[in-house]
């Protein structure tokens, strides 16, 4: 079973002049172990979609599934604390907190406080390849890079088996967009978790274990 | 105890937007204060100038001369009274009596030898001097002069005359008389409540003293009039400044002509001495009626800025707030979280100014907790309506719009 399915999704949203149809009857699943790449144009739907596998707001019809669950009968908070998480483009760590801290923020709504979760932090500050002495730092103090990676590292502060990641080297030069899609790829392959990734870099999808293309809310190949 | 401590963890760390926050509390609520505490202090100035003077209503002789010896309508006084406009102040009426056995015709021809005098309080008593009057057991000055039970003093050589004992009646036939006529009453009991040695000179011949009031119900009672000879009022309430004289106009009392010289007749003039009251308290009620107007717009232009501004600090955060929606933070922690980060400053800072604006400008405390309340209460709504129409937002797209 896969570990996060999209079923027959629509999406619409209205503003005060258009009504957008973001999403029309897509159909997706990812699974554990690999990382699947979301590809397409401006307005194609990839962040409404990830919007949705984030559990963020829920489909017009259809539904997401995590775990053979529908997202709309789950506590939706506690989803997003501790099953998925997002690694976004701009990065948005908390700017007042250090990058120890940043990483520490989602163990301690989850409980988990103090030296533990410090110890904890540290490891996976260690695991995404920082030295150190980037804990004490704040964001505004480390490259976009860095930055980048502590995004991550928070990411996986939670234990999160899905981690939806929005552009994440979109700011990012090349170097160190190859050295995220490394980390994101090591999470995948290695500690077998779902990474879902929305990106207009064909060299970068390419990576990807799979890769949907969308286009018009519609998902013209790599559909399941 | 991990929200409190991610409550001032981030109040500390926001300490920027916290400062300005309090900063605009602290500003906007001490204008207020500072508003509230000018119209406290022109009302008090209203407040000591009227417990300061004593503005009266006295009867005069027409060209203002005099007080005493006039003939002043009693139903006058009475309607004055019933209006609530003005409240009995000093009143004297002089009448006569008999013990009922003299004969009417020679009593009549010598009607001046027992006198008696009708007052409102025992002040003529104070002018005579101490110990000028004895009280019986059961009686003072406030009881005789305002209660209810039919009562005399005596002269004291007359009581001894009597050979009464205290606390002894005395009946008697009451006289009154208007325009040198004298009307015979019909005979009513007095307790002796007391004795007195002497009243001042303009009371010479004095015999029997009475309260007003009794003299009053018991000519009313044998259907005779009480003719007072002087009376003067409080005015306790100077709103009734306007519809007194409003009401002595219509009751026929004039304002006093000194142009004329003429003696008083029916108690038809009147002065009021409300010229020096009025010379002082005009200009701090127009200041008071210019700050009374303009207040109700200061308090909402305050409470519109505090709203706006606690909405804007909370805005400005707006990625944040989306941030943590995303990391699984519910709506409710978020809520709090804001909403606790904005009411602490600004309840420091209304607090400071209060206390400021308080003690160091000597500004009563109580006048100033309901603006302050109310303007508080205006920043939490704006910080409430922000942090709930952020939560209501598009996450993914508040943060795609920082991207």
């Amino acid at each position: 079973m896969s570990i996060l399915t999209a079923k027959d999704v629509t999406y619409t949203y209205r503003t005060r002049y258009q009504t957008v149809h973001a999403l029309n009857g897509v159909s997706c699943e990812f699974e554990l172990g690999e990382m699947a790449a979301l590809v397409g144009r401006s307005g194609s739907g990839k962040t409404t979609l990830l919007s949705l596998l984030a559990g963020l707001d829920l489909p017009d019809t259809g539904e997401v599934l995590y775990g053979g669950s529908p997202t709309a009968q789950l506590d939706r908070d506690k989803y997003r604390r501790q099953e998925v998480a997002v690694v976004y483009q701009a990065f948005h760590l908390f700017p007042l907190l250090t990058a120890l801290e940043n990483v520490t923020y989602p163990m301690e709504l989850s409980g988990v406080k103090g030296k533990a979760a410090r110890e904890k932090a540290r490891q996976l500050l260690e695991l995404v390849g920082l030295p150190q002495t980037i804990a004490g730092q704040f964001p505004k103090m480390m490259s976009g890079g860095e930055q980048q990676r502590v995004a991550i590292a928070r990411a996986l502060a939670s234990d999160a088996k899905v981690i939806l990641a929005d552009e994440p080297t979109g700011n990012l030069d090349s170097e160190n967009s190859q050295n995220i899609i490394d980390i994101l790829l090591r999470l995948a392959h290695e500690e077998g978790r779902c990474v879902v990734l929305i990106t207009h870099d064909n060299e970068i999808a390419a990576q990807a274990d799979r890769v949907f293309h969308l286009k018009d809310g519609r998902i013209v190949s790599g559909q399941t | 105890m991990f929200f409190c401590k991610d409550l001032f963890r981030s109040l500390a760390r926001h300490s920027r937007k916290g400062l300005l926050a309090l900063a605009v509390a602290v500003g906007l609520s001490a204008m207020l204060f500072l508003f509230a505490g000018a119209v406290a202090s022109y009302q008090g100035e209203l407040d000591r100038l009227e417990e300061d003077y004593d503005l009266t209503l006295t009867f005069t002789n027409v060209a203002g001369t005099s007080t005493k010896n006039l003939i002043i309508y009693d139903d006058r006084l009475q309607a004055i009274e019933e209006s609530g406009l003005a409240e009995p102040g000093f009143y004297r009426a002089t009448s006569f009596f008999s013990d009922g056995t003299e004969d009417d015709d020679a009593f009549l021809g010598n009607w001046w030898v027992q006198t008696v005098e009708a007052f409102t309080d025992d002040s003529p008593f104070e002018e005579a001097g101490a110990d000028a009057v004895t009280y019986f057991d059961g009686y003072d000055g406030d009881s005789f002069f305002q209660g209810e039970e039919a009562v005399c003093l005596l002269e004291e050589g007359k009581f001894q005359r009597m050979g009464l004992s205290p606390g002894d009646s005395v009946t008697v036939v009451l006289y009154t008389s208007r325009q040198g006529q004298v009307f015979r009453g019909e005979e009513t009991t007095l307790t002796v409540a007391g004795t007195y040695r002497e009243l001042p000179p303009a009371y010479a011949g004095t015999n029997m003293v009475c309260s007003y009031w009794t003299m009053r119900r018991e000519l009313k009672a044998m259907k005779l009039n009480l003719w007072p000879s002087q009376a003067s009022m409080a005015i306790t309430d100077p709103d009734n400044l306007n519809p007194l004289k409003e009401e002595l106009k219509e009751l026929g009392i004039n304002p006093v002509d000194r142009t004329l010289n003429s003696f008083a007749e029916y108690g038809r003039t009147a002065v009021i001495n409300d010229s020096l009251y009025i010379a002082s308290a005009e200009p701090t009620l127009r200041s008071l009626s210019l700050l009374q107007a303009l207040w109700p717009g200061v308090l909402a232009a305050a409470a519109l800025i505090a709203l706006l501004a606690s909405y804007l600090l909370i805005q400005s955060r707006r990625q944040e707030i989306a941030l943590q929606r995303s990391l699984g933070v519910s709506r409710g922690r978020i809520f709090f979280l804001f909403f606790g980060e904005s009411a602490i400053p600004a309840l420091v800072g209304v607090g400071i100014s209060l206390i400021g604006c308080g003690l160091a400008l000597g500004l009563p405390l109580a006048s100033l907790l309901l603006p302050g309340l109310g303007f508080f209460c205006a920043f939490l709504l704006g910080s409430a309506a922000a942090v709930l129409l952020l939560l209501g937002g598009d996450v993914l797209a508040v943060l795609a719009a920082a991207d």
